[in-house]
């Protein structure tokens, strides 16, 4: 280790080499049916719901109509799963399913919030250290500040003037027409996932009715994709660790959007933006990388997060598919705009940087600060909304 | 012609060398910088696992907690 190792937090961490090459033909197969049990749980939650909801399915979300209390239930849920990945391929399947596209997207916005609970935690495993521990805190909560600025000033703009939800629309519709004239009217990904869709159809046949049927479809969609997206991200950090550094290697001393790029492309190759921005935190504790460098780096992990949700869609076929297709969009969207907004503009740049490093400071002073702030942050405050929300 | 004196000159070439060292130096930090990353992202597969720690770090955190929250009520 070199003479920056820090102190704590990183004592238990995996000192495994990177496989050998004639090893890694197992780990890719591992990811091929990986993936094709991630579009077969969408899938299921998709048939689930609709088989469940039938033309209900606005009825069965009017609690989360209130755009507020649909954002804080993003919000809670990603924060509880630890995973946006999780979340959002749930939410597609849910609107392949028939949830309007309207209520899905405050679903999204929380969990793009939620899901910066992570790295938070990660950096508390520096607490003994103090210095290290404020850079490390600050590194991690510069991703919350950003997500949460993103949707205070973009919730508003959607719910006025809808360009999230329009835009989507059109480009899903063009790529969906496109992808359908491509393939003519053999539809690969219907013939390649029926199997696996039939077979968990054929587990819960023996369940009373369609409604019961579409339940145990749901939570077993549910249930597989906690499973995947976890075991996916395992197995993908230990294949790609090696192209992960070649990519932070070629990024060193190259400025922003090098650093954006390298955190969009390493989260697409581990498909985990918690992976990426966990990785950064105890490497900003050193002291090596500074905040300049951590904040572009982070935000490039909220575009490559958004791969999981549009490969999630790709299981979508037949009339749901532009509605699944567009939800991801949406997601996508909403990360670049958010990008574009708030680091595309200078005074609004310097915000997420300026809070984290002063609420970097509020915790090294005191550490309630922190129980305090990811209490109410990820849930105190959410609950609380969701409650008055029911009134 | 030259505008300057022999001394304004001097002084300027002086000035101009202070510069010059400043810049060089500000460079080599940039450099030993670099060179630090380089050396840290070599060691990226003890941190690409950090996300799995997650309940290590609560623990730590929860037991720091504990301690500060006992230091103030003593």
């Amino acid at each position: 280790m070199s003479n920056h190792a820090p102190s704590v937090a990183q004592q238990p961490l995996s000192q495994e080499p990177t496989q050998p090459a004639s090893r890694q033909w197992l780990s890719w197969l591992t990811v091929v049916v990986l993936v094709y049990l991630l579009l077969a749980a969408v899938g299921a939650i998709g048939g689930g719901f609709k088989a469940a909801a039938g033309d209900n399915a606005k009825e069965l979300f009017s609690f989360a109509t209130n755009p507020f209390v649909g954002l804080m239930i993003g919000l809670v849920a990603t924060a509880l799963i630890q995973s946006s990945s999780t979340v959002t391929s749930i939410i597609v399947g849910l609107v392949a399913g028939g949830l309007p596209v309207q209520i899905a997207i405050p679903l999204i916005m929380g969990a793009n919030i939620g899901t910066s609970l992570t790295s938070t935690i990660v950096a508390l495993g520096h607490v003994r250290n103090g210095e290290e521990f404020r850079r490390a805190f600050a590194a991690a909560t510069v991703h919350d500040a950003f997500n949460i600025l993103a949707v205070i000033l973009l919730l508003p703009i959607e719910l006025l003037f809808h360009p999230l939800q329009r835009s989507s629309e059109v480009v899903a519709g063009l790529l969906v027409s496109d992808a359908s004239l491509d393939m003519g009217s053999v539809n690969v990904m219907k013939t390649l996932l029926s199997p696996a869709i039939d077979l968990l159809k054929f587990c819960v046949s023996w369940l009373p009715g369609s409604v019961w049927q579409g339940i145990a479809l749901i939570l077993i969609g549910i249930g597989m994709i906690l499973f995947v997206v976890s075991a996916i991200g395992r197995v993908l950090r230990k294949v790609m660790v090696g192209r992960a550094k070649d990519i932070m290697h070629a990024s060193v001393g190259r400025g922003p959007i090098s650093g954006m790029a390298s955190g969009t492309v390493i989260t697409v190759l581990v498909q985990s933006s918690s992976t990426t921005t966990s990785l950064i935190v105890p490497l900003a504790g050193t002291g090596v990388f500074s905040m300049r460098q951590v904040y572009p780096f982070t935000l490039g992990s909220n575009i490559g997060t958004c791969v999981t949700a549009l490969l999630a869609a790709t299981a979508i076929t037949g009339d749901n598919a532009v509605l699944a297709l567009q939800i991801a969009l949406v997601h996508l969207f909403f990360n670049l705009l958010g990008i574009a907004l708030i680091y595309g503009l200078p005074f609004l740049r310097q915000i997420p940087p300026r809070l984290a490093e002063g609420l970097a400071t509020l915790a090294q002073r005191n550490k309630l600060y922190v129980a305090g702030y990811i209490g109410g942050t990820f849930f105190v405050l959410p609950l609380a909304l969701i409650g008055i929300g029911q009134l | 012609m030259n505008p300057y004196s022999k001394q304004e000159t001097e002084e300027r070439i002086k000035a101009l060398r202070e510069s010059l060292n400043q810049l060089e130096n500000q460079l080599a930090n940039h450099s030993d910088n670099d060179a630090s990353q380089h050396d840290l992202i070599e060691h990226l597969d003890e941190f690409i696992d950090a996300v799995d720690h997650k309940v290590l770090s609560l623990k730590t955190f929860w037991s720091s907690l504990k301690k500060d929250w006992q230091k103030s009520r003593n």
